[in-house]
C-alpha cells in the first residue's frame, strides 16, 4: 500500500490555475480531529494533546496535475465539546466538505456522527449548498484487521444516508489512509473552483505528507 | 484513637457505601450539628491523618528582628552620610553567586488514589457544586475527591443556616499545631471553592486564588450558563461541561498556585516587555493603522505573558485579572501547541490560527468574546536576513516558544473571523518588514549581539547588575498606577529556574502577605517617591539549613518594591543605597517598563 501522494510531491513555482477549498472537521471530543489535521500538516502525532478550544484554522497549499494547478486548503478544526456547538455552524457555513470523523473503538462517537449529519443536511437544504460529506472513521489501528466492532452498523448507516459521498478508515497515529482521504478532496475540487492564478498568492510551499511509512494496518 | 478521627472516618465510609455522591443524609448531618464545637475538629482530623514526617517541605525559622529597630537603624543612615560610599567600595563587595535552597519544591496536580500521598500534600483545592457533586479536586482521584466533596458540602451548608434564620458564610478556619493549616471556602452559589494550605498563607492570599479558579470556570463557561445547567437540574455534574483542555488548564492554574510560580497573581499586575517608548508608539500606530470595525482589543504579547502593548477603545480598559485568565488559558496547557516535526518539542502552534470564545469575567461575565489568536516566530532566516540580524541567534537551542509572540484579537461578533484574521495579518506583516519594530522586538524577545559576535540575552528583562544595586538579588518593583511590575532577573543574568522561582515568589508571598496590607505611611501623607524617614521598611529574614535570605518590602502610594538580598552580608548602607537606585532607576525608565494606556481608539 502506497502512501505518497504524486500530485501532492511537486514544488512549484506558479501554477496556471488556483482554487479554495473549504473543509471543516467535525465530530465528537476526542475522536481526533486534531490529530487528523496535525498528521496532514506537520506529520507529527501526539497522544499527550488537550481538547481543542474554540477552533482552530489552517491554510494548506496543495499541487495538483503536475503542479498545474493548486488548491488552496483552508480547513477548520473544530472542538468536539458540546459547550462549543452552538459555533459549529460558522465553520461549515459556506464549506466545500465536511468530515464526520468518529473513533473505531467508541460506537458512541459514531451514533454521534448521525447527528452531524442531521445537521449538516439542514443547513444544505436551507442554503442550497452542494456541501460534499465523508464519513471518517479514525484509530483503525486499534481495531482487528476485519473490521471495528459496529461494522455492520456503518454499512447499514452508509446504505441509509446516500449523501456520504464516501467512506474512510484512517489512523492518525499510524498514519494509514490519510493519503488515500487528502488525496480524494483534492480530486473533489471541481472544475469550475478553479481560476487563473493571482501572483500575489505566491510562495508555494511543498507541503507533501512527511515521513511516510508503509503501513501494516489492512483496513 | 482519637474519637474525632474515628468521626472523620464515619463519614467517609457512609458516603463511599451509600454511593451518594458524597452526599450526607439527614442524620448524620444532625449528629454533627450536635457537636459544633467539634466540627472544626472534623476536618482537623484531615491534617492529622499526615505522616508526621510529611510536613510541608518548607520550614522557616523566621526569626523576625525587631522590624521597628531595623527600620529605625536604616532611617537613620538615610538622614546621615548614604552616597558618601565611594563608587570603588561599592564594586569591591564580593558578588556571591549561591544556589538558595531554602527546601521549597515544587508540586504538580495528580489523580492520585492514593490517600495518604494525597493528605501529604501540603495545597488543596477543590471546586463542588453546592448539591455536593464533586467538580475539581487539584489532588487525589475521583472517589478522594466524591468523598471529600461531601465534607465541604456539610461543613458550608453547616455554617450557612443559622438557628435564627440568618444565612452566612463560612470563610475560614485553621487547623495544626506548628505546622498551621489554613481552609479557606469561597461560596459562589452554585459553585463552591475549597483551598487548604500549609504555607503560611493569609485568608485574603487563599481567597484570592479561589477568585481566580472559579472566575477561569467564568472565563470558559460563563456565569448564564453554568446558572443555567444548575437551575434545570440541581444535580447536575459540571464535569460534562469541561474537557480535558479545561481539567488541564485548571491544574496548571493550581500548580502556578501552589508553587508561586506566577508573580502576576500574588503580586497582582501583569509584567510587560521592557522596550523603548518610541518603539512602543511605533508598533501602536500599526495596530491603529489595522484596526478595523469589529476589532474590540488587540494584545501583544512576549514570551512569558509579558505585554508589549494593547489596541483598547477609550470607553473600555482591560482588567488585569481577566488578561490573566487568558494568558492562563493560552500559555498554560497545551491545547494551542504541537509537535512540528518528530523527535521535537510541543511548541506554540505558529502554523495555526485559533479561535476561541473567552467570557472575560471583569468586562461582562454574562457573556463571550471571541479572541484570534496567533504565534509569531521572530526567529525567521529571511527576516533575520533582511534586517542584518545576526544569524547565529538560530543556532541556538532552547525552548523553541521563547522567540515567539502573540497576536490576540478580540471582537465581540463570532463571525468576524476572517476579518480579524485579516488584521492580524497586516499587523504582523508590518511588525515584521518594519525594520526599526522588528530589530527592537528581536532584541527585547530573543537577545541583542556582542561585538565578539555572541548572542546577548534579551533586553526584554532587567538585571539586578546593571541598575547598579549591589548586593540584591532579584527584585519586583510594581507601579501601582499601571498595575504592572518588573520582575527582575537573579543578579548577574541568571534566568530562575522553577524551582528558583517558586522560591523566590514564595518568600515576596509571605513579605505581601504580612505587609502589604498593613503598610502604614507615617509622617506626611504625600508620596515622595524616594525613601526618607517616613517610609516604613518591611525586612524578614529566612534560613534554611545554612542558606539565609532576608527580603525586603517597601511600600508607599505609588509603588511596591520587594527585594531579596544575602542574609550574610548586610552592609545597610549599601543596600538602602541600592534600594534607592531601583526605585529611582524604575522611576526614570517607566516609559520603558510600563504600558500606559496603550494605543487608544
Amino acid at each position: 500500500m502506497t502512501t505518497v501522494i504524486p500530485h501532492m510531491d511537486f514544488d512549484v513555482a506558479s501554477p496556471r490555475l488556483s482554487a479554495d477549498f473549504k473543509l471543516v472537521l467535525l465530530g465528537e471530543s476526542s475522536v481526533g480531529k486534531s490529530s487528523i489535521l496535525q498528521r496532514v500538516q506537520n506529520g507529527t502525532f501526539d497522544d499527550t494533546k488537550a481538547s481543542t478550544v474554540g477552533a482552530a484554522f489552517v491554510s494548506k497549499k496543495v499541487s495538483k496535475d503536475n503542479g498545474d494547478k493548486m488548491v488552496n486548503l483552508q480547513i477548520w478544526d473544530t472542538a468536539g465539546q458540546e459547550r462549543f456547538h452552538n459555533l459549529t455552524p460558522l465553520y461549515y457555513r459556506n464549506s466545500n466538505m465536511a468530515f464526520i470523523v468518529f473513533d473505531m473503538t467508541s460506537i458512541d462517537s459514531f451514533r454521534k456522527a448521525e447527528y452531524w449529519i442531521r445537521d449538516l443536511e439542514t443547513y444544505k437544504n436551507d442554503n442550497n449548498s452542494s456541501l460534499k460529506l465523508v464519513l471518517v472513521g479514525n484509530k483503525c489501528d486499534l481495531v482487528k484487521s476485519e473490521g471495528c466492532a459496529f461494522e455492520d452498523e456503518i454499512r447499514q448507516f452508509l446504505n441509509v444516508n446516500p449523501e456520504i459521498s464516501k467512506y474512510f478508515k484512517v489512523s492518525a497515529k499510524e498514519n494509514v489512509g490519510l493519503a488515500e482521504l487528502f488525496e480524494y478532496v483534492v480530486d473533489s475540487v471541481d472544475d469550475e473552483l478553479f481560476h487563473e492564478f493571482s501572483a500575489e498568492n505566491n510562495g508555494i510551499i511543498d507541503l507533501s505528507l512527511k515521513k511516510q511509512q508503509p503501513s501494516s494496518c489492512q483496513c | 484513637m482519637d474519637p474525632i478521627a474515628i468521626h472523620e472516618n464515619y463519614i467517609h465510609r457512609d458516603s463511599i457505601s451509600s454511593g451518594e455522591s458524597g452526599q450526607l443524609n439527614r442524620p448524620e448531618v444532625t449528629r454533627l450539628a450536635a457537636q459544633k464545637s467539634q466540627v472544626s475538629l472534623v476536618s482537623n482530623s484531615l491534617v492529622l491523618a499526615r505522616p508526621p514526617e510529611s510536613t510541608s517541605g518548607v520550614t522557616f525559622v523566621c526569626s523576625q528582628p525587631d522590624n521597628a529597630s531595623i527600620a529605625a537603624s536604616m532611617e537613620a543612615s538615610i538622614s546621615g552620610t548614604i552616597f558618601s560610599d565611594s563608587e570603588t567600595a561599592f564594586n569591591s563587595l564580593p558578588e556571591s553567586l549561591p544556589t538558595i535552597d531554602l527546601g521549597f519544591r515544587p508540586q504538580k496536580a495528580d489523580m492520585n488514589d492514593n490517600e495518604n500521598a494525597f493528605f501529604v500534600q501540603n495545597k488543596h483545592f477543590f471546586i463542588l457544586s453546592v448539591a455536593g457533586k464533586p467538580i475539581y479536586s487539584m489532588h487525589g482521584s475521583d472517589e478522594i475527591l466524591t468523598v471529600h466533596a461531601g465534607i465541604i458540602q456539610t461543613i458550608v451548608s453547616y455554617f450557612e443556616f443559622n438557628p435564627d434564620g440568618e444565612t452566612e458564610q463560612l470563610r475560614t478556619f485553621t487547623s495544626g499545631g506548628e505546622q498551621k493549616t489554613r481552609f479557606c471556602f469561597l461560596n459562589k452559589a452554585p459553585i463552591i471553592l475549597m483551598a487548604i494550605s500549609s504555607l503560611d498563607e493569609t485568608e485574603l492570599q487563599m481567597n484570592q486564588q479561589l477568585d481566580f479558579l472559579y472566575n477561569f470556570l467564568l472565563t470558559i463557561l460563563s456565569k448564564p450558563h453554568i446558572d443555567k445547567v444548575f437551575r434545570k437540574r440541581e444535580n447536575f455534574d459540571l464535569r460534562k461541561l469541561l474537557g480535558k483542555a479545561d481539567i488541564a488548564c485548571l491544574d496548571s492554574i493550581c500548580n502556578d498556585l501552589a508553587n508561586f510560580n506566577n508573580p502576576g497573581l500574588i503580586i497582582g499586575g501583569l509584567e510587560c516587555l521592557r522596550m523603548r517608548k518610541s518603539v512602543r508608539r511605533r508598533i501602536e500606530n500599526v495596530l491603529l493603522a489595522e484596526r478595523s470595525e469589529n476589532l474590540l482589543y488587540a494584545l501583544l504579547v512576549a514570551p512569558g505573558g509579558r505585554l508589549i502593548t494593547v489596541l483598547r477603545p477609550r470607553r473600555h480598559t482591560l482588567h488585569t485579572s481577566d488578561l490573566q485568565l487568558l494568558f492562563s488559558m493560552i500559555f498554560n496547557t497545551n491545547t494551542f501547541r504541537s509537535t512540528p516535526e518528530e523527535n521535537e518539542i510541543q511548541q506554540l502552534a505558529s502554523n495555526e490560527e485559533f479561535w476561541v470564545p473567552v467570557c472575560f469575567p471583569k468586562f461582562n461575565p454574562n457573556g463571550f468574546l471571541y479572541s484570534f489568536i496567533q504565534f509569531v516566530d521572530l526567529k525567521d532566516e529571511k527576516l533575520m536576513y533582511l534586517h542584518d540580524l545576526n544569524m547565529s541567534a538560530l543556532q541556538q537551542d532552547g525552548n523553541p516558544d521563547s522567540s515567539k509572540i502573540t497576536v490576540i484579537l478580540v471582537s465581540a461578533y463570532k463571525d468576524s473571523f476572517f476579518e480579524m484574521r485579516k488584521i492580524a495579518t497586516s499587523i504582523i506583516k508590518s511588525l515584521k518588514l518594519n525594520r526599526t519594530i522588528y530589530r527592537n522586538l528581536f532584541k527585547a524577545v530573543v537577545g541583542t549581539q556582542g561585538a565578539n559576535g555572541e548572542t546577548g540575552a534579551g533586553s526584554g528583562k532587567v538585571d539586578p547588575v546593571e541598575i547598579p544595586a549591589p548586593l540584591v538579588q532579584h527584585f519586583v518593583f510594581k507601579s501601582k498606577k499601571h498595575t504592572q511590575f518588573v520582575f527582575s532577573r537573579l543578579a548577574h543574568l541568571r534566568e530562575p529556574d522553577e524551582n528558583m522561582r517558586g522560591q523566590l515568589m514564595m518568600l515576596y508571598a509571605q513579605l505581601h502577605s504580612r505587609f502589604s496590607g498593613a503598610s502604614r505611611i507615617t509622617g506626611s501623607q504625600q508620596d515622595s517617591d524616594f525613601l526618607d524617614e517616613s517610609h516604613f521598611i518591611n525586612l524578614v529574614r529566612w534560613k534554611h539549613h545554612n542558606d539565609n535570605l532576608v527580603g525586603f518590602l517597601i511600600t508607599t502610594t505609588n509603588y511596591e518594591l520587594y527585594l531579596l538580598t544575602n542574609g550574610g552580608i548586610m552592609d545597610k548602607k549599601v543596600l538602602l543605597r541600592s534600594c534607592k537606585n531601583i526605585i529611582k532607576w524604575c522611576q526614570k525608565n517607566q516609559d520603558r517598563l510600563f504600558i500606559s494606556g496603550g494605543a487608544v481608539f
